[in-house]
């Protein structure tokens, strides 16, 4: 049923579910019901279950036991011994306030979205989970762990998230440095506007600390092409700089701005070896989902 | 020409300066919209307005048409065609006349006076347009105004006065409403101005409206007349002829009393006191049924000096008793008690009673025509739905029933009570058949009732001595009129008054498992009191004034007299409220009363829209609210498909942070 579980996954019907647990679990069990195969056991070293053995799959799992005795090919599947720790930096400044007409709901909602269904796959998969959410400072810090109750401080960190001030990126990802003890992924959710330069060079140092990044930017389509068609005066929600201007007349030359803008850190993302995703609030979860667990595998 | 009917409305016309200065002032204002980074929105030059001018303008004028559209079409633009205006340049003036026509017009002159003052005025006004209205208890004789002044004289010849009291506000609204509402009004009020026909609520006459009032018989000569006639029989096959008198002037008056029949004829003097009643008996043989006739001299008013009436027992009246099911021996042996009592025959006493026993079970909807009495022994509490719709019927309509308790009284009382025929509440049963128990004693009579009469002083020492060994007990509120009750206050006998009619409701049955009323002297004069007292004696005897509803008789009711139809006696004579002689302060009171609050003239009066009225006028009104229903289409289609860029805009100011 494709049709069900993308629907489970459209941000206009996840955003009315206010509990991000059950949001979560919404998001990601109907992710993983949609997907033909589950491979996103483990591979690692205690056994957890038998299942029937899919075609293409190494046959270094298969059980040949069982096959001698019943006939019938079956593929071990182990619980993954060590496990991960997965980060979560979410920019939660006044500038991810903002909700268009289109959107179901405004980009630091459409983050803390993503965040929690990542951290609660994580979690099921047995990574250790932490967060960091800053403005001009950070906010909410939850240290990484999986012992029970994890999940639910994390995600309530989330819930307390208020959008507000400017965002010091690169305050932030200094300060958080020196907490990245072993090897890890971090999920870096942004808008990360006017950070070409530096956000990507930034990002680059984690893999230092032997940690893999995954970059995605949140936008709401609305800054990708300005659609309004009355006069308006644009105030930016962090500086309160203001421009009065028509869009209708100038949509052109924002658009090319904003791509070039988008290729300048998209490329920047690639020379630093950073993974990069740039969503829209009207996106639904499975991008980043999918993006998520193939890089999770790419890592194990 | 193009005049308007309703020109106040006119005034409205200058809203329209309001959104032109809207308008003007508006200006096209960005609106503020917090948004995450202003960095490559560029500064732009607002769009040039040429356009949207050109719009806003050609949508400014459609609105303004639209409002413009409908106040004229309040305003009730006429369109006059220049024949029609150049013959309403000569001013038009009406005058209506309002002549009474009621009984007391009759007397004194006062028609003839009426007539000719009419006659007078009309033809000393040959100029205006006259018109007629001609009222008793209604309208007789209504001419609209026009030139031919003759026809108010054809319609007052059409006419004499009736035998009605007056409405005189239902024929000033009529009036008013004949004038033509751009004429020079006058209304002309010709009446006696009686006191009972004129002292009502009186609608107001409009501004504009001159109002004559001309009164006739202002100084009526002494009044004599014949209020009421009692027969009742005395014994011996005699009957005695209560006649009562009353003088309406202010002098005392001696008069002569005639009574007149088949092979009687009798004479009395009776000298009355001014506004005093009194009253002149005569006895006559009773033997067999005759109409009889009394008189009084000729005066100022004759009509009330006549009065006819039968010497005759009125007709039986038919009681039918509905006895439940023969298991209860207690309520039947009550309904025989009951029976007894009632079918009881006096010299002295004309009303008698025909009791009939029927099951229960033809409680039929049919059965209530053939009976004035109903009498349910112990029977409601085994009625359906549709017998207890049938009771509430044949109460309403002026039928009397009386209902006892039996071997299901718990049932019974709350029916009554859940029906709305009671508001009083059953409690319980009081007292049991142990004759060791004390019974219970009657401790107070209705003062109001008849009952109280008939067991004044001596005679209801009996009544008090009555045994009540048991009886249901209810809890009274008052809603109800208690006609008999115990010692402690609870009810005995309750009167419960639906319609027209009345439901008698004892508490006790009439059975000396219950009481000992049955036995006792009592029990004939309080039952047959009880029947008689809910009973119209005078519809009994169809006694009816001139001109009222009697279907069967509608044209032998037109005059005075005594009828005998299909064997029912009919007495018909004037109704005395029509004889006083007081008359409404016509100097200052009358005016006041009538010029207060104006009648509201109807739209009737003017002609009907669309011009149907034959041409002349033309009503713009309904092309005016077309105009303003297109003109509203169009600008909504303008607004909301046309304009996108306006349907885009937010209604308030965004905010984002």
């Amino acid at each position: 049923m494709a049709t069900a579980y993308q629907e489970l996954l459209d941000p206009d019907y996840l955003s009315r579910i206010d509990n991000y647990l059950l949001m979560a679990k919404g998001a990601v069990e109907g992710f993983l019901s949609g997907m033909h195969r589950s491979v996103f056991h483990g591979f690692g070293t205690e056994f957890l279950q038998y299942r029937n053995y899919v075609p293409g799959e190494d046959l270094k799992y298969l059980d040949w036991k069982v096959y001698a005795k019943r006939d019938q090919l079956v593929t071990k599947v182990f619980q993954e011994e060590t496990s991960m720790n997965v980060y979560f930096v979410v920019d939660a400044s006044a500038s991810h306030d903002y909700q268009g007409e289109r959107a179901a709901c405004s980009k630091l909602r459409y983050a803390c979205m993503i965040a929690a269904s990542l951290a609660y796959l994580a979690s099921r998969q047995g990574d250790n989970i932490a967060l960091f959410a800053y403005q001009d400072s950070i906010v909410e810090a939850i240290e990484p762990g999986h012992r029970s109750g994890q999940l639910l401080r994390f995600l309530q960190a989330l819930a307390r998230l208020r959008p507000a001030g400017g965002a010091d990126h690169d305050g932030l990802l200094q300060s958080i440095t020196h907490h990245m003890r072993n090897r890890g992924l971090v999920i870096y959710l942004s808008d990360m506007l006017e950070a070409e330069k530096s956000l990507p060079r930034q990002l680059r140092a984690l893999r230092f600390r032997h940690c893999d990044c995954l970059a995605i930017q949140v936008l709401d389509p609305d800054e990708r092409d300005l659609p309004h068609a009355y006069p308006v005066r644009y105030v930016d929600s962090e500086t309160e700089a203001d421009v009065t201007t028509f869009a209708d007349t100038i949509r052109t030359q924002y658009r090319a701005s904003m791509d070039a803008y988008q290729g300048t850190l998209k490329s920047a993302f690639r020379h630093a070896q950073v993974e990069y995703l740039s969503l829209l609030t009207t996106d639904h979860l499975g991008h980043a989902l999918g993006k998520y667990l193939n890089k999770r595998e790419a890592i194990a | 020409m193009l005049t308007f009917a309703n020109s106040l409305f006119l005034f409205a016309l200058a809203g329209l300066a309001v959104p032109v200065i809207l308008h003007l002032i508006n200006r096209e204002l960005a609106v503020d919209l917090k948004f995450p980074s202003v960095r490559f929105i560029g500064k732009a030059r607002l769009p040039r307005r040429e356009k949207r001018r050109l719009r806003d303008l050609l949508l400014l004028l459609l609105r303004l048409a639209l409002f413009a559209a409908v106040v004229l079409a309040f305003a009730q633009p006429i369109w006059i065609s220049p024949q029609a205006s150049l013959a309403e340049d000569r001013q038009l003036r009406q005058t209506v006349y309002v002549v009474d026509a009621s009984s007391s017009m009759a007397g004194d002159n006062a028609w003839t006076d009426a007539v000719s003052a009419v006659e007078a005025e009309v033809s000393g006004r040959a100029d205006e347009q006259a018109g007629l209205v001609v009222f008793a208890d209604r309208i007789l004789v209504q001419v609209e105004p026009s030139d031919l002044t003759a026809a108010v004289g054809e319609g007052l010849s059409r006419v004499e006065p009736t035998y009605a009291a007056g409405s005189p506000a239902l024929a000033l609204e009529n009036a008013v409403r004949l004038f033509h509402p751009d004429a020079e009004r006058r209304l002309v009020v010709v009446s006696d101005f009686q006191e009972t026909d004129w002292q009502t609520d009186l609608p107001g006459i409009p501004r504009g409206v001159e109002l004559v009032l001309l009164p006739v018989s202002e100084s009526p000569g002494p009044n004599t007349g014949i209020v009421r006639v009692n027969v009742l029989p005395i014994g011996n096959n005699l009957a005695r002829i209560m006649v009562s008198l009353r003088n309406y002037g202010d002098r005392k008056v001696e008069t002569r009393v005639s009574l007149a029949g088949p092979g009687i004829a009798q004479e009395k003097t009776s000298g009355l006191e001014g506004g005093q009643l009194s009253t002149v008996s005569f006895e006559v043989d009773a033997s067999e049924s005759r109409p009889m006739r009394v008189s009084l001299p000729d005066d100022g008013y004759e009509r009330d000096n006549a009065w006819h009436f039968w010497v005759s027992p009125p007709p039986i009246i038919r009681v039918l008793a509905f006895l439940p099911h023969l298991d209860e021996p207690e309520a039947i042996q009550g309904f025989y008690f009951l029976q007894t009592a009632l079918e009881v025959e006096s010299e002295t006493d004309w009303i008698r009673f025909d009791v009939t026993a029927v099951d229960r079970g033809f409680f039929q909807e049919s059965m209530l025509e053939t009976a004035e009495v109903m009498v349910f022994p112990a029977t409601g509490a085994y009625f359906k739905d549709e017998q207890w719709d049938y009771l509430r019927s044949f109460l309403e309509e002026g039928g009397t029933a009386l209902m006892m308790p039996g071997v299901s009284f718990p049932k019974f009382y709350r029916n009554l009570q859940t029906r709305g025929f009671m508001q009083s509440r059953f409690i319980g049963l009081a007292g049991n058949t142990n004759e060791r128990h004390e019974p219970s004693h009657f401790g107070q009579i209705s003062p109001n009732s008849g009952l109280a009469d008939v067991f004044a002083r001596e005679a209801a020492k009996d009544l008090y001595l009555v045994n009540v060994y048991r009886y249901v007990r209810l809890h009274f509120l008052g809603e109800e009129t208690k006609l008999l009750s115990f010692e402690n206050g609870d009810p005995a006998l309750l009167s419960l008054p639906v319609g027209k009619g009345n439901l008698y409701v004892s508490t006790f049955a009439f059975d000396p498992s219950w009481t000992d009323l049955p036995l006792r002297n009592s029990f004939l004069p309080l039952v047959r009191e009880l029947m008689e007292e809910g009973f119209d004696l005078d519809r009994q005897r169809n006694r009816l004034y001139v001109e009222e509803a009697a279907p069967l008789l509608a044209e032998e009711m037109d005059r005075p007299g005594t009828l005998e139809v299909e064997e029912k006696l009919w007495e018909i004579n004037v109704n005395p409220s029509e004889s006083t002689l007081a008359r409404v302060d016509t100097g200052q009171w009358l005016p006041s009363v009538l010029t207060g609050e104006p009648i509201q003239v109807a739209q009737a009066s003017v002609p009907a829209p669309w011009g149907a009225t034959g041409g002349k006028d033309k009503h713009l009104w309904p092309w005016f609210l077309m105009f303003a229903l297109a003109a509203l289409f169009v600008e909504s289609l303008w607004v909301g498909l046309a304009d996108p860029v306006k349907s885009l805009r937010p209604e308030k100011v965004v905010k984002n942070g």
